[in-house]
C-alpha cells in the first residue's frame, strides 16, 4: 500500500469556474428572455442586440458553464475511480486556463460580430483550433490517468468519458473546417444542403455528447456515491452506452424535417431519433433505480432531490426528443417555441440540477467543511423546479400557438393570420412568463453562490486529500473473469476507445457520405448563380449580425408555407452558401424567398425601425447599418477564398469586384435617393439590402406563381412533372 | 426468474460503488424491439414510396415522400376551398358591393391590420401614396382601385394582396379605401399621379 494525494485545487477550480460562468450566461439568458418579451431591452446598442447575444447565451451556458462542470466532476471522480492523481499537473493547469481563455475570447468575439454563423459552433477558426488543442490537452491528461491506473477495470462512468472525449474531437474538426480570410472571419468548408447535414450531425451531437453522455458518467458516480447505494443495473448500463452512443449520431437530420435535404437522410434521421428513446431511458432508469432504499432520504437531503429531479428530467426531455422527431409532429413544432421550451428542459432540467446537486456534494468535500445552510440549499432546489415549469410550460403554449397559427387557413383557402406579427404579439404575454421562469431559476443560483461561498469563507485551507492505495502490476494474470464479455474490454481501454471511435463513426459516414457524392441528392439548378460581390459582403453583416438566430431560409413544401412566403426551397439554391443559413427558429418570418417581396426603401426603414413597416414587430433596431460605412477591405480575399471552395467566379469578377461592389451600392442608392433617402450608398445597409433582395430569386418562381396553379388531377402515383420541380430546372 | 438485487462481483473498488447485477426490465427491453421494428417498417414503407414517386416523377430523390405529402395536400384543399370560394363578379353587382356599409365597415378592420405601416392609420399616405386626395398613381376607379389592392406593384413596394387575404377581403379593403376619398386628413401626404375628377 502506498499513500497518494489526489489533486483536488484543481477540481476546485473548475468548480469555481463553473458557478461564474453559470451566472454570466445564464444572466445572458435572462437579459435575452427580456429582450423578446420586450424590443426595447435590445438598447439600440448593437453588440447586445438578440442575435449577438444568444450565441454568447448558448456558449456560455453549453461549454463554459456546462465544460467546467464536466471537466470538475470528471478529474474529481476518475482520480478516485482509478485510484490515482491525474497524469500531469501541468496540462491540468493549461487545460483549466485554455479553456477560460477561449470561452472568454469568443463570447468577446460574438458580441462584436465575429462568428461563423452555425449554432453552437460559432466559433471562429483562430479560436476554433485553440480549442481543438486545450481538448486535446484534456484528452491526453485523461488517458494518460487511465494509463497509471492502479484499478484494473474501467467502471461505467469512465467509459461514458471516453466516449464524449473521442465524440466531441471529431464532431468539432470535422463540422469546424474553414478556409480563413482573416484572423476572425472565415467561410466553411462546406456549402448548402451539406453544410446542413454536418452541422446538426454536429448540433445534435453537441447535446448528445457534450451535455448527456459526460453527464451521465457523473450520474453513475455521484448519485451512487450520494445514495449510497449500489447502482441498479450493471447490465442495463453496458446496454445502453452502447446503444446511446451508437444510435446517437444517427439522429441530427431530425434538425431538418421536410428542408431540402434528401428525403431519406430526414427519415434515417428520425427513425434513429426514435429508437434512441430507449438507451436514453436505459439511463434514467438506471439513474432512478439507484434511488431505491434512499427514497426517504429525499426529504432531507436536498442533494438528492437535484439529482431525482435532475434525471426525472432526463426521462421527459428524452421522451419529448424522440416525439419531435416524428415527422410529423415536427411538422408543427419545428421552428416554434417548443424548441426552446425542449431544449431548456434538458439543459436546465437534466444538466443544471445534476450540476448544482454535485456541487453541493462536492463544496463540502472539498473544502472539508459543512455547507453553510442546507436550507437554502433546500430553497435554491425549490425556486429552480418551479423555475424550469414556468419556462417550459410558456414555451409549450408559445410553440404549439403560433405553429397552430401559421398553418391556419380560412374556408376560403387563404391564410387564416397572413401577418406574421398577429402571431407574434399573441406571444408576448408567454415571453414574459418564461421570463419569470427564468428569473426564479437564476436567483436560485444567486442562492446557491452565496451558500458556496459562505461555506468556503468558513473553511480551513484547503488541501488535496489523500488515501491509501494498492499498487498493480499490470502484466499480473488476469483475475478470474467475471460472468459477462464485457468485462473483457472494460480491462483494455485501447481497446475499448477505439471500439466507441468505430461505432460513433458508422452513423456519420453513412448518412454523409452519399450526401457528399451522389448527384442526385442535390439536383444542380443552373440558374443558380454565386453572390454578387457586394451580396457577398451584405450576406457577411447576416451572418454577423445573427440574423439566422429568428429568421430561417427554408421554406418547407407545406401549403401554408407555400401561401405565406413562396415556393418551397429547393436543394441546388444553396450550393453557394457558404455558411448554410437555412436557421432553426422562426422569431420572425422565413426569409428565403423574401427577395423582391419588397422594394428597396421598404428594407432600409425597416433596418432603420422593424416598426414602421411591421407595427408590432419585436425585432431590434439595426439603424447603425446606416450609419456605419461600408468596409470592402476583405472583399478580394473573401472572393479569392470563394474560388478555393469552389465558387464559380470569373477572373475579372474577382479582379475588379470592389468596382462591382460600388457600382451595385449605386444602384441601389440612387434608387432610395428617388425615394427622399440620399446618402446611403456607402452604407452597410445597402450591402445587407443587396442580400436580401437576392434571396430566392434565381429560379423564377413568382412567375410560375401569377400563372394559373397546375394542380395536377392524375392519381398520386404519376404526378405531374411540374408540381414536383416547376420545371426549375 | 432471476435472483433481485444480487450484487456484481467485482476484483475492485470502484471508489465504493457496488452494481447489482440485475436484469433489464422486461418492458424496456419489448421498448427497445419495439422502437428497432418501427425503424425498418418507416424506412422500408416512407423512403420506399418517395423513391418510387420520384422515380416516376422523373425528378430528383430529394424531395421523395415530402413531395407526395405536399402535392395530397394542395389537392386536397383545392377540392375542400373550391366551393368556399368567394364568388367573383364584376359590373354593377361590384360597384353595389363596394358601396354599402358593410364592405365598408368590414373593409377598415381589413385595412387597420394590413395597410396602415404604408399608407397611414387614416390613409394619409406614408411611404404609400395618399388615398385620400385625388389623385391616382394607377386609376381611381372602382374597377381600377380593386385591381391595385389585388394585384399590387411588387417593384413599387405594393404588395399583391389576394394570395395573402381573398377575394372577400381584398374587396372589402377596396371598398374602404374609396370611402377614404375627400377625408380631411392631419399631415396629408403630397399628391402623387394624376388627378381625377
Amino acid at each position: 500500500m502506498i499513500r497518494i494525494k489526489y489533486d483536488d485545487k484543481i477540481t476546485r477550480w473548475f468548480l469555481l469556474a463553473t458557478l461564474v460562468w453559470g451566472v454570466i450566461g445564464m444572466s445572458a439568458g435572462l437579459y435575452l428572455a427580456l429582450e423578446l418579451a420586450n424590443w426595447k431591452f435590445n438598447l439600440g446598442i448593437k453588440y447586445i442586440n438578440f442575435g449577438r447575444l444568444r450565441p454568447f447565451h448558448t456558449n456560455a451556458v453549453i461549454f463554459a458553464f456546462g465544460g467546467n462542470a464536466i471537466f470538475c466532476g470528471v478529474y474529481y471522480s476518475t482520480q478516485r475511480l482509478l485510484k490515482t492523481r491525474l497524469f500531469s499537473d501541468a496540462l491540468s493547469w493549461i487545460h483549466f486556463w485554455g479553456w477560460q481563455a477561449v470561452i472568454l475570447l469568443g463570447g468577446i468575439g460574438f458580441l462584436c460580430g465575429s462568428t461563423q454563423g452555425k449554432e453552437y459552433a460559432e466559433l471562429e477558426w483562430s479560436l476554433d483550433i485553440v480549442l481543438a488543442l486545450v481538448w486535446v490537452v484534456f484528452a491526453v491528461n485523461f488517458f494518460g490517468t487511465v494509463a497509471k491506473r492502479r484499478e484494473r477495470h474501467l467502471y461505467v462512468a469512465l467509459w461514458f468519458y471516453m466516449g464524449t472525449i473521442i465524440t466531441i474531437a471529431v464532431l468539432h474538426i470535422v463540422n469546424g473546417l474553414a478556409i480563413p480570410v482573416s484572423l476572425t472571419k472565415s467561410y466553411p468548408l462546406y456549402a448548402g444542403v451539406q453544410d446542413a447535414l454536418v452541422q446538426w450531425w454536429y448540433g445534435h451531437n453537441a447535446v448528445g455528447f457534450f451535455l448527456t453522455t459526460p453527464f451521465l458518467g457523473l450520474m453513475y458516480y455521484f448519485v451512487p456515491k450520494a445514495a449510497e447505494r449500489p447502482v441498479y443495473s450493471y447490465r442495463l448500463s453496458v446496454m445502453h452506452f452502447w446503444a446511446l452512443v451508437f444510435l446517437y449520431i444517427w439522429a441530427g437530420p431530425h434538425h431538418l424535417h421536410y428542408t431540402a435535404l434528401p428525403d431519406w437522410a430526414q427519415n434515417l434521421g428520425m427513425v434513429f431519433s426514435v429508437m434512441l428513446l430507449a438507451p436514453s431511458w436505459g439511463g434514467m432508469l438506471n439513474g432512478l433505480l439507484t434511488l431505491r432504499g434512499a427514497w426517504h432520504k429525499l426529504r432531507t437531503d436536498p442533494i438528492l432531490k437535484f439529482f431525482a429531479a435532475s434525471i426525472t428530467f432526463y426521462g421527459m426531455a428524452t421522451f419529448e426528443g424522440p416525439l419531435m422527431a416524428i415527422k410529423s409532429v415536427n411538422a408543427l413544432s419545428h421552428y416554434t417555441d417548443w424548441t426552446i421550451g425542449h431544449v431548456h428542459s434538458g439543459a436546465i432540467g437534466w444538466v443544471g440540477l445534476l450540476v448544482f446537486g454535485m456541487i453541493y456534494w462536492l463544496v463540502p468535500r472539498l473544502w472539508r467543511t459543512p455547507l453553510h445552510s442546507q436550507a437554502l440549499a433546500n430553497a435554491h432546489f425549490w425556486t429552480a423546479l418551479v423555475g424550469i415549469l414556468f419556462y417550459v410550460v410558456s414555451m409549450w403554449i408559445a410553440g404549439i400557438t403560433e405553429g397552430l397559427m401559421w398553418k391556419e387557413f380560412t374556408s376560403e383557402g387563404v391564410l387564416a393570420y397572413p401577418n406574421f406579427t398577429e402571431i407574434v404579439t399573441k406571444l408576448i404575454p408567454l415571453y414574459y412568463l418564461r421570463a419569470v421562469g427564468g428569473s426564479l431559476y437564476l436567483g436560485g443560483l444567486f442562492v446557491m453562490v452565496y451558500n458556496v461561498f459562505r461555506t468556503i469563507r468558513a473553511a480551513p485551507k484547503p488541501v488535496d486529500e489523500e488515501a491509501m492505495v494498492a499498487e498493480i502490476a499490470h502484466n499480473a494474470p488476469e483475475p478470474a473473469m467475471a460472468r459477462y464479455w464485457h468485462a473483457v474490454l472494460e480491462g483494455r481501454p485501447f481497446a475499448l476507445g477505439i471500439l466507441t471511435a468505430i461505432v460513433i463513426a458508422i452513423g456519420g459516414i453513412v448518412e454523409m457520405v452519399p450526401t457528399f457524392l451522389i448527384e442526385a441528392n442535390v439536383p444542380t439548378l443552373t440558374a443558380v448563380k454565386p453572390y454578387t460581390p457586394l451580396e457577398l459582403e451584405g450576406r457577411d453583416v447576416y451572418v454577423r449580425e445573427g440574423c439566422y438566430n429568428c429568421h430561417s431560409q427554408m421554406v418547407r413544401p407545406f401549403r401554408d408555407e407555400v401561401a405565406r412566403y413562396g415556393d418551397y426551397s429547393k436543394p441546388g439554391e444553396f450550393v453557394y452558401d457558404h455558411p448554410f443559413q437555412w436557421g432553426s427558429k422562426r422569431t420572425g418570418p422565413d426569409l428565403h424567398r423574401v427577395g423582391g417581396k419588397y422594394n428597396n426603401l421598404w428594407h432600409l426603414r425597416h433596418l432603420d425601425d422593424p416598426r414602421l413597416t411591421s407595427p408590432g414587430s419585436i425585432m431590434p433596431s439595426y439603424r447603425f447599418l446606416l450609419d456605419e460605412k461600408l468596409d470592402l477591405s476583405l472583399l478580394k480575399e473573401k472572393m479569392k477564398v470563394m474560388r478555393k471552395l469552389g465558387v464559380p467566379y470569373t477572373d475579372a469578377e474577382a479582379k475588379d469586384c470592389v468596382t462591382l461592389a460600388r457600382a451595385q451600392a449605386k444602384g441601389i442608392g440612387d434608387d432610395l435617393a428617388k425615394e427622399g433617402i440620399a446618402g446611403m450608398e456607402n452604407m452597410e445597409v445597402v450591402a445587407l439590402i443587396a442580400y436580401l433582395q437576392r434571396l430566392g430569386t434565381d429560379i423564377k418562381w413568382r412567375d410560375k406563381l401569377n400563372a394559373p396553379a397546375p394542380i395536377p388531377e392524375a392519381p398520386l402515383a404519376q404526378p405531374a412533372p411540374v408540381t414536383l420541380n416547376g420545371g426549375m430546372k | 426468474m432471476e435472483e433481485k438485487d444480487k450484487l456484481l462481483e467485482s476484483h475492485q473498488d470502484n471508489d465504493g460503488i457496488r452494481e447489482y447485477d440485475n436484469p433489464l426490465p422486461n418492458w424496456f427491453v419489448y421498448l427497445f424491439y419495439g422502437c428497432i421494428i418501427q425503424a425498418v417498417l418507416y424506412m422500408a414503407f416512407y423512403t420506399g414510396q418517395g423513391w418510387a414517386l420520384s422515380r416516376s416523377a422523373g425528378v430528383g430523390q430529394s424531395l421523395g415522400s415530402s413531395g407526395a405529402e405536399y402535392m395530397a395536400a394542395v389537392r386536397m384543399a383545392e377540392k375542400e376551398t373550391g366551393s368556399a370560394q368567394a364568388r367573383e363578379f364584376g359590373g354593377e353587382e361590384l360597384v353595389a358591393f363596394l358601396k354599402s356599409p358593410s364592405s365598408i365597415s368590414g373593409g377598415e378592420a381589413v385595412f387597420k391590420s394590413n395597410c396602415v405601416a404604408c399608407h397611414g392609420e387614416k390613409g394619409q399616405g406614408v411611404v404609400g401614396p395618399n388615398l385620400t386626395d385625388a389623385y391616382w398613381l394607377h386609376g381611381g376607379s372602382p374597377q381600377a382601385v380593386l385591381a391595385s389592392v389585388t394585384g399590387g406593384y411588387p417593384d413599387k413596394g405594393m404588395p399583391a394582396w389576394k394570395p395573402v387575404l381573398g377575394a372577400e377581403k381584398v374587396r372589402q379593403a377596396a371598398a374602404f379605401v374609396l370611402s377614404l376619398r375627400g377625408n380631411a386628413v392631419a399631415n396629408p401626404k403630397a399628391p402623387q399621379g394624376v388627378k381625377e375628377p
